[in-house]
């Protein structure tokens, strides 16, 4: 589904990526997990197309198109969803009418009709049930006002909505108390399908005990070091990224 | 170009039509503003108010000017399905002469019929001139020439349940008209009602309209408006709103201009009596070569009142927006509670906002605040949107909806926040 090779990319003439190789098929869940400041947003942000990083060297192929090629939209419109990890708010938007209007133009991206009134109600319902989103804050502003744990659990409910095939979440399950991390959690498993893919970027293992990965990957400086399987996971969690970097440098 | 001595020229050399049937009352406050306006002089950039309205230049050419009522293709009705008490105008004169009266006793209709009338006329004669400023000479120009204009008084106590409509509609074709109007509302003690002013224009021709209106808010009073302008390139205004509110009065105005027409307008009010409140939310939205200057003075003279004010404008091409905010509190105005702010978005390089809010205070113990930014559209929005598959067009479409979204809320009925909406949604399409 995702296969990125060799990629360079910079920020402010700074070189934050240097070189990742990563292959993602359906129906796996990756976890990326580094210290602060290895480049895991970047990674996320340079994917999902955004302007402000330059791609200096490498492919990326998305469901066998070239990702580099397409605009932000066309990506999303593609089926690449990122979770956020600082949600932004839109004054003034509301959550229903940003949706009406996501769901929508992917829909005729798909050569499908927009969902009438009544229709977009009631998928509005049901994905909001996915991570207990209440309907006083879809019907609010575009984040504004959200707490933390309601904006993660924001990004999650549009990813339910858009129904994507790859969703990358930064850093979805930070600063959230046991039960949101429960909630938010176990809605990403829910609508992990043998059809589409899950990139979970997070810090903490306590994650991975909801959404089991197949894969657990090292970021640092750039760069992915390191590959293994969910044990891998725990390890990181009991002694830290020390050893690996010791033994990278 | 009519200068000064062109329009005195023109108005005394018409002085009998201009008056014909009018009170003697009413025509000798014309030589009044004549004689203003021969003292002031039309309003120059030197004005600090006028700082960003060049209205010389907006008479330039040649132009006419009608004293009596001629014909003109009636327009589409507006807002056809609203349940409103409508006064329709064109460029100026009331389409029906007369006055009515809805269910709950509000009486509206044409200013002239009014001033005629055995039964209001010493009621337009008391309040009609009483709060506008004839040093600011467009008000005195449009005093000078006035014929008509829309009327609405509402009796104590009455609450009135259907909004009241006035709709201004300017129309010239292969010709230049001058058009002046007046309208005044009177708000007996404990009335209520919600009045929409439109101004909207058709025609090939130009159009400059001098506006004045005066709004007497009396003990209790609660007056809703709410003000949109509608108007081709080639149709200006340049409106006078004055408020006159008394104790424990409540007056909002909510303004809007997403027409394509020159728009200076001002709004004041003067708070003279404790506990008035004045809200007054604004909304201007420029494209192309567009122009449009806001300009807002909220006077407490009394102690324990409160205004608040949102003046929002946002720019794109070469438009020029400008606001210029003006809150004064008098001495004895204690316990004032003043907020006034300017927000502003700036969609390229070469617009351009001036927004100046100005604080004059002379009393000790007030809470006032105020406040003007200058922004651009938030770019991480827009990549958000995006990221959720909407076009870079509909993402800055929809944070500039959100922008104006604060002020267009307030904005009469159901039916006029849809018109409101379409028209704002359809400007951002142009812009
Ligand atoms: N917009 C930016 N401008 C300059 N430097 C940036 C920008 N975004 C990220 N960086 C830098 O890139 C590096 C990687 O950041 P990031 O991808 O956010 O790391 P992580 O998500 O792994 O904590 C950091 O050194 C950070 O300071
Ligand atoms: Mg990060």
């Amino acid at each position: 589904m995702l296969s990125v090779k060799n990629l360079h990319a910079n920020v402010g003439g700074k070189e934050i990526l240097r070189g990742i190789n990563l292959e993602v098929r359906a129906g796996e869940v990756h976890a990326i997990m580094g210290p602060n400041g290895s480049g895991k947003s970047t990674l996320a942000s340079v994917l999902a197309g955004n302007e402000k990083f330059e791609v200096t060297a490498g492919e990326v192929t998305f469901c066998g198109q070239n990702l580099l090629e397409m605009s932000i939209e066309e990506r999303a419109r593609e089926g690449l969803f990122l979770g956020f990890q600082y949600p932004v708010e839109i004054p003034g938007v509301t959550m229903s009418n940003f949706m009406k209007m996501a769901v929508n133009e992917q829909r005729k991206h798909r050569g499908l009709e927009p969902l009438t009134a009544g229709e977009f109600l009631k998928l509005m319902r049901e994905k909001s049930a996915v991570v207990e989103l209440s309907s006083k804050l879809t019907s609010r502003a575009v984040n504004e006002g959200f707490s933390g744990g309601e904006k993660k659990k924001n990004e999650i409910f549009q990813m339910a909505m858009l129904d994507p095939k790859l969703a990358i979440l930064d850093e979805t399950d930070s600063g959230l108390d046991i039960d949101a991390l429960r909630i938010v959690a176990t809605g990403v498993t829910k609508l992990h399908t043998p059809e589409n893919a899950t990139v979970v970027i997070t810090h903490y293992q306590r994650l991975l005990d909801y959404i089991v990965p197949d894969y657990v990957h090292v970021l640092y400086k750039g760069q992915i070091i390191y590959s293994g399987d969910k044990s891998l996971a725990l390890k990181l969690e009991a002694e830290g990224y020390d050893w690996l970097i010791n033994d990278y440098q | 170009m009519p200068t000064e001595q062109n329009l005195l020229d023109n108005y005394l050399s018409n002085i009998d039509i201009l008056g014909e049937g009018m009170p003697v009352w009413f025509n000798a406050r014309r030589s009044d503003a004549a004689a203003a306006l021969n003292l002031h002089g039309l309003p120059t950039a030197k004005q600090e108010r006028y700082l960003h309205s060049d209205i010389v230049r907006l008479l330039e050419g040649e132009w006419e000017q009608y004293f009596v009522a001629r014909r003109h293709p009636a327009p589409k009705e507006l807002l056809p399905e609203a349940d409103a008490n409508r006064i329709e105008l064109i460029n100026g004169r009331a389409v029906n002469n007369g006055l009515k009266i809805s269910i709950e006793g509000a009486v509206y209709g044409s200013l002239r019929a009014a001033t005629c009338s055995e039964k209001y006329g010493a009621l337009v004669e008391k309040w009609l001139d009483s709060a506008a400023d004839m040093s600011d000479t467009p008000t005195a120009l449009t005093r000078m020439f006035v014929q008509d204009g829309a009327f609405i008084y509402l009796p104590e106590g009455i609450e009135e349940q259907s909004p009241i409509l006035i709709d201004n509609f300017y129309h010239a074709e292969n010709e230049a008209e001058l058009c002046f109007s007046q309208t005044l509302v009177v708000a007996e003690k404990g009335a209520r009602a919600e009045v929409i002013i439109t101004h909207r224009s058709a025609g090939d021709g130009r159009i400059f309209a001098g506006i004045t209106r005066e709004a007497i808010i009396g003990e209790d009073a609660d007056v809703h408006f709410t003000e949109l302008y509608d108007l081709q390139q080639n149709c200006s205004i340049v409106n006078n709103n004055y408020v006159h509110q008394t104790k424990a009065s409540h007056c909002a105005t909510m303004s809007c201009k997403t027409g394509d027409g020159y728009v200076r307008a001002a709004y004041n009010s003067a708070l003279t009596a404790p506990e008035a409140v004045s809200d007054v939310w604004a909304l201007f939205l420029c494209g192309g070569e567009e122009h449009c200057d806001l300009n807002l003075a909220v006077r407490h003279l009394a102690p324990d009142c409160r205004s608040y004010s949102l003046v929002k404008g946002a720019a794109a091409g070469n438009a020029v927006g400008s606001f210029a905010g003006m809150v004064y509190v008098a001495q004895d105005a204690q316990r004032t509670d003043a907020q006034q702010q300017s927000r502003n978005l700036l969609l390229n390089d070469t617009a351009r906002i001036f927004a100046q809010p100005q604080l004059e205070i002379y009393a000790d113990d007030v809470k006032c605040s105020h406040g003007a930014t200058v922004g651009q559209l938030d770019d991480e929005a827009i990549y958000y949107m995006r990221q959720r598959g909407l076009s870079e067009k509909q993402a800055r479409r929809l944070q500039i909806e959100g922008f104006a979204y604060d002020v267009v809320q307030h904005c009469g009925c159901q039916h006029m926040c849809r018109h409101i909406s379409e028209l704002t949604a359809a400007k951002l399409e142009k812009m």
